[in-house]
């Protein structure tokens, strides 16, 4: 031991009574000796020693030491050390060592974790991980968690089923001289045929179903996910098992005595075979992550197969206690999961997925997808061939035919699949807004001309249902009952509030005898569900995009306007001149708005100052779609106000010393690094967030754009927004296979596109499409299925096609694809093609989108070597990848744009564990 | 009139001490103790059965000369954000005591319930344990290491994911 070492940490004023010395020396290791010969000492001792205060004794001691050779002194100070050097674990309560713990980092705390078994135990801790994953900005999905926690031993993996499942498994496996022979041939065909076997509910099953789960008897729903959870990885899975292959005693360790099958089965054979098998597998699959002390007491047949030294440790596992009554969370494996998630989002470490799934082209939509949402497994699209199509995330595929009913583009749309709600709502091209039934796709209302021109974005929530157009209105609509005094009833007649139709009443203005009479009035005056409640009439060009949050309403307009709105009065209380150009997207979460305009900028806002206080450059042509997650840490506004404040402190400590250049006359302010606190990069003093928007280090945007990128924004250790990554659309799509556009669409397209063409050549439109379609040139051959459909036309023909089938692929860019710019704003507005379609029913052409059955008969590949390319033909189908729509969620980035394709990265990146826990993580936020 | 007032805090080992009431009131199981008893608690000293009078005179020393600090906020996330080391100069060298009596502190403001001395002296040691590797924490603590090789092996391997 290094003396100099001691003497830095060992200062004592030895403040012990004897009593209290002896307590933790006794804990520790005999060899170190210091308290064994006390007592033999102290009967040594002179008697009158004992008896003299603690500072004489000290006088004493020193000067005993004093005779002694240094050596000698320094042998004595060894035998001390372990008065200087306590195991805090020892002495201090395990909440008080947990408070200490909170205070590392993870990578401190694992460090620690090390120092021994105990350290180890205290630092795994469930609850102090629970703490630091709320602690770093992260969410939980409590419900989720609630129920998953729940339901463990219910109908969850460790459910007396899946016991029964894994049972029977046991048999043959460990018969099989422990080789996991059987779970290789146990891949049967019937997982295969089932994996794409879409699951769809029939409406009264799941209308049974909701029962049911009151009864906690959703257990073949369970079935169902658990199912296409697994098939999905299955094959690692079965290359995992078999490189565990010397491990497998240890698969089995939690197994139980059969149970007789007693549980009623799955309606056929096969689904409840399929189940069952699957169920073992899992279950065994989990088993051999489970900390095998929890099960063991249930297998005294088989402990002795266990090898609890090779044992996986508690870090390992999902569960704790998972055998017990209240099988729990382990949060330290839940946060070392979303700590490996957030590395793969850094790193750009990710899958590409596609839907439709490979293998099954025909479930793709036929034109250009406008908007995408998802929730849970399931997620629902909308494109220009006028139908809504809703996809399982899990298997890739359709859970349904697609959704028929408009006749025009599908511009935006929201869902929400709980039971409560079960809806789809969709806007169109064609005015139209149309209510669907999520479980059964059947069309439930249309709100027939919702709005005189395109319906380009909606948002609803449980109270309304807000749409706006084309037409430059906002419109709010009620999605339940309303009587004349009910909280959501419109208020009318405020100065400056919204335009409400006729029928609503103002209820200042009506007189006392009506009121008194209140049933019968409220009654005559009821409104039913999506009435039309009010008109929001003061943007001056189109209104792209909406959001609601709680009271308030924000829009983006192509007038380059932001504006927030009260949503019961209708009452404009902000208006931010926000861009240089039109406003395609907007994100308001109750602390800042975020913007994408076709000025290429995305903007951070503070709503109560309306100033900017970042502005995030980095795409070269429109920010169509935008998401933002700000991870704000527990606490609420005070926390950014407090921050903001500091900013502002700093600002103007430096401005009173000088340092802050005076604006240019200009106005222009210089590109500064957003997000930035130095006082000279400041954008908006005085704000009432910080300079980034404020959050925590995990905030994160994700922004998509007609430039064919999507740039995911994150911060720096300064706070600082920068480019983390820059995922391109068209990558995604060539990864996810051979193009996707029909062939025979072609042929039913080409009218159409000689008169869209038409319609594009009178127009002066964008010379950087221009470019696009002759870099386009250069791409690979058309097809030679190509030719049978077009054979008709010249060569010329074949260049207009050509032309066409580029442009008609960006035709969104001009307006058609919910997204407006105002005249001014942007340099070439065109003609919807689709406003001009319906004005022409007749010529309503391209024709409804019937080829499926001819898709799967091509062959999607090149198989004979391209015929000697005609000139300027644009392959068909090369990826276009102008980004329309884009969601992010904790694991997975999907967006759709101008190739029928949605694609998706998934950051999980194959990692079991992750997929596992991102159910647990809440939505970013 | 408080200002002035003291009264009287017994150690464990049967040592009084005088302390000024808003001194004394920077202990939340004090200050409830006199709302509850009310004025008695001025006259009969308050016995601290769990603390000796070394500790116990530290802990008022503390207290005097945070007395002023404006009452602890109750929200125990508002400082997430400057969590670790931030311990003020004062508090710094005030702790720097053996760890015998350092984790005695710790102990008597908990008992005491001063929640502000609490998370200064939980700061302390989470200090000895930051950027230490494991044996200099075993050392740091005295502590045995009960791990096999193998064992070590595993859990470094396990440990991995948080490397920075």
């Amino acid at each position: 031991m290094d003396p100099s070492y001691k003497v830095d940490e060992g200062y004592s004023e030895d403040t012990r009574s004897q009593d209290g010395l002896e307590s933790p020396m006794s804990m520790e290791p005999g060899s170190y000796g210091a308290l064994a010969p006390q007592t033999g000492i102290g009967g040594v001792l002179p008697s009158g020693i004992m008896a003299l205060s603690e500072a004489d004794r000290s006088e004493v001691a020193y000067k005993i030491l004093r005779t002694l050779r240094v050596s000698s002194i320094a042998s004595v100070v060894d035998r001390l050390w372990p008065c200087f050097h306590k195991d805090p674990i020892q002495i201090l309560p395990p909440e008080i060592m947990s408070q200490i713990f909170s205070y590392l980092t993870p990578s401190m705390l694992l460090e620690a974790s090390r120092a021994s078994k105990i350290w180890r135990e205290r630092v795994l801790d469930s609850r102090l991980w629970k703490h630091k994953f709320r602690t770093e900005g992260w969410g939980l999905d409590v419900e989720e968690i609630e129920r998953f926690e729940n339901n463990y031993n219910v109908n969850g993996p460790g459910s007396r089923l899946s016991r029964v499942a894994q049972g029977k498994q046991r048999g043959p496996v460990r018969g099989n001289g422990g080789k996991p022979a059987m779970i290789s041939s146990g891949r049967s065909p019937q997982g295969a045929r089932q994996r794409h076997k879409p699951y769809w509910p029939r409406p009264d099953e799941s209308r049974a179903r909701i029962k049911r789960e009151e009864d906690g008897e959703d257990s073949r729903r369970d079935f169902e996910d658990n199912r296409n959870m697994l098939v999905d990885v299955q094959g690692e899975e079965d290359r995992y098992l078999q490189a565990q292959g010397d491990d497998q005693d240890m698969w089995d360790a939690r197994t139980l005595s059969p149970i007789s099958d007693a549980q009623s089965p799955p309606e056929s054979v096969e689904a409840w075979r399929i189940s069952e098998f699957l169920q073992a597998r899992e279950a065994q699959f989990r088993n051999e992550r489970l900390a095998l002390n929890t099960a063991q007491s249930e297998t005294p047949q088989d402990s002795s197969d266990t090898k609890p030294e090779r044992a996986p440790s508690a870090e390992q596992s999902l569960m704790l206690s998972p055998s017990s009554d209240h099988p729990r969370l382990n949060y330290h494996h839940v946060f070392k999961q979303k700590q490996k998630l957030e590395d793969n989002w850094n790193n750009g470490q990710y899958r590409c997925f596609q839907l439709p799934h490979r293998n099954h082209p025909e479930d793709a939509h036929t034109e250009c997808v406008y908007t995408i949402q998802y929730s849970g497994k399931y997620l629902v699209s909308g494109s220009r061939d006028r139908t809504l199509r809703i996809w399982d995330l899990d298997t890739e595929r359709l859970v349904a035919e697609p959704l028929h009913g408009h006749t025009g583009s599908v511009l935006c749309l929201q869902f929400d699949h709980s039971e409560e709600e079960d809806i789809i709502i969709s806007g169109s091209s064609d005015t139209h807004v149309i209510l669907w039934r999520f479980s059964t796709g059947k069309m439930i209302k249309q709100l027939t001309n919702a709005h005189r021109e395109s319906v380009l974005n909606l948002k609803f929530d449980k109270r309304f249902l807000v749409t706006c157009s084309k037409d430059k209105t906002i419109k709010i609509w009620n999605r339940h009952e309303l009587r004349p005094g009910d909280r959501d009833y419109p208020v009318k007649g405020i100065s400056g509030g919204g335009e409400c139709p006729a029928y609503i009443i103002d209820m200042h203005s009506i007189g006392s005898s009506l009121r008194n009479e209140q049933f019968n009035f409220s009654e005559m005056m009821l409104l039913e569900p999506y009435t039309h409640l009010m008109t929001l009439d003061l943007h001056g060009a189109a209104v792209n995009a909406i959001q609601i949050y709680k009271d308030e309403l924000v829009s983006a307009s192509g007038d380059r306007n932001l504006r927030v709105w009260n949503i019961h009065t209708g009452e404009c209380g902000t208006k931010i001149e926000a861009h240089k150009k039109g406003i395609a997207c907007v994100q308001y979460d109750g602390k800042r708005i975020v913007s994408g305009s076709s000025d290429n900028n995305i903007c951070i806002w503070d709503p109560i100052t309306k100033t900017e206080v970042a502005r995030l450059e980095g795409h070269s042509r429109l920010v169509r779609t935008i998401q933002a997650a700000f991870a704000d840490f527990p606490g609420g506004r005070d926390r950014l106000e407090a921050e903001a404040d500091e900013v502002n402190r700093q600002w103007k400590a430096a401005s009173i010393a000088g340092l802050i250049p005076a604006p240019t006359s200009a106005g222009r302010q210089p590109r500064v690094v957003p997000g930035s606190r130095r006082p000279r990069d400041i954008r908006s003093v005085g704000a009432k967030i910080p300079p980034s928007g404020g959050g925590s280090k995990w905030g994160r945007i994700v922004s998509g754009s007609y430039d064919e990128t999507i740039i995911i924004w994150k911060k720096t250790d300064d706070d600082e927004w920068v480019i983390g990554h820059r995922l391109r659309q068209e990558e995604a799509l060539r990864a996810a296979g051979p193009p996707l556009i029909p062939r025979s669409d072609l042929q039913n397209q080409t009218a159409a596109n000689t008169r869209i063409n038409q319609v594009l050549t009178q127009q002066n439109y964008d010379p950087n499409q221009a470019n696009n379609q002759q870099a386009n040139q250069a791409l690979p051959a058309p097809t030679p299925q190509l030719q049978p459909h077009t054979p008709q036309v010249t060569n010329q023909g074949i260049q207009n096609q050509a032309q066409v089938q580029a442009s008609n692929q960006s035709r969104p860019l001009f307006g058609v694809g919910g997204y407006h710019a105002t005249p001014n704003g942007w340099p070439n507005p065109l003609a919807p093609p689709f406003t001009q379609q319906r004005q022409q029913p007749q010529q309503n052409i391209p024709p409804p989108p019937q080829p499926q059955p001819q898709h799967q008969t091509l062959p999607q590949p090149h198989h004979a070597p391209p015929i000697p390319p005609l000139p300027a033909v644009a392959p068909v189908g090369q990826p276009n990848a102008r980004v329309f729509k884009l969601q992010f969620d904790a694991r997975r980035i999907i967006c759709c744009s101008q190739d029928p394709k949605i694609v998706g990265w998934d950051f999980a990146n194959g990692d079991e564990q992750i997929v596992e826990c991102s159910r647990f993580f809440a939505a970013p936020q | 009139m408080s200002e002035s007032q003291t009264l009287k805090l017994m150690s464990n080992d049967n040592v009084e001490i005088p302390v000024d009431r808003d001194v004394a009131c920077r202990s939340i199981l004090i200050k409830n103790m006199m709302d509850d008893i009310g004025e008695q608690a001025m006259t009969e000293a308050i016995p601290i059965p769990n603390v000796n009078e070394a500790v116990l005179n530290k802990v008022i020393e503390w207290c005097v000369h945070h007395k002023g600090d404006p009452p602890a906020a109750n929200d125990d996330d508002a400082d997430t954000r400057k969590k670790t080391t931030d311990i003020d100069e004062w508090d710094q060298k005030f702790m720097q005591v053996d760890q015998e009596m350092l984790f005695e502190i710790i102990l008597a403001a908990n008992y005491l319930d001063i929640k502000a001395l609490l998370d200064v002296g939980c700061k302390t040691v989470a200090n000895m344990i930051k950027g230490k590797s494991p044996e200099e924490i075993r050392k740091t603590f005295n502590i045995q290491n009960d791990f096999t090789p193998e064992e070590e092996d595993q859990i470094r391997r396990e440990n991995e994911w948080a490397e920075e």
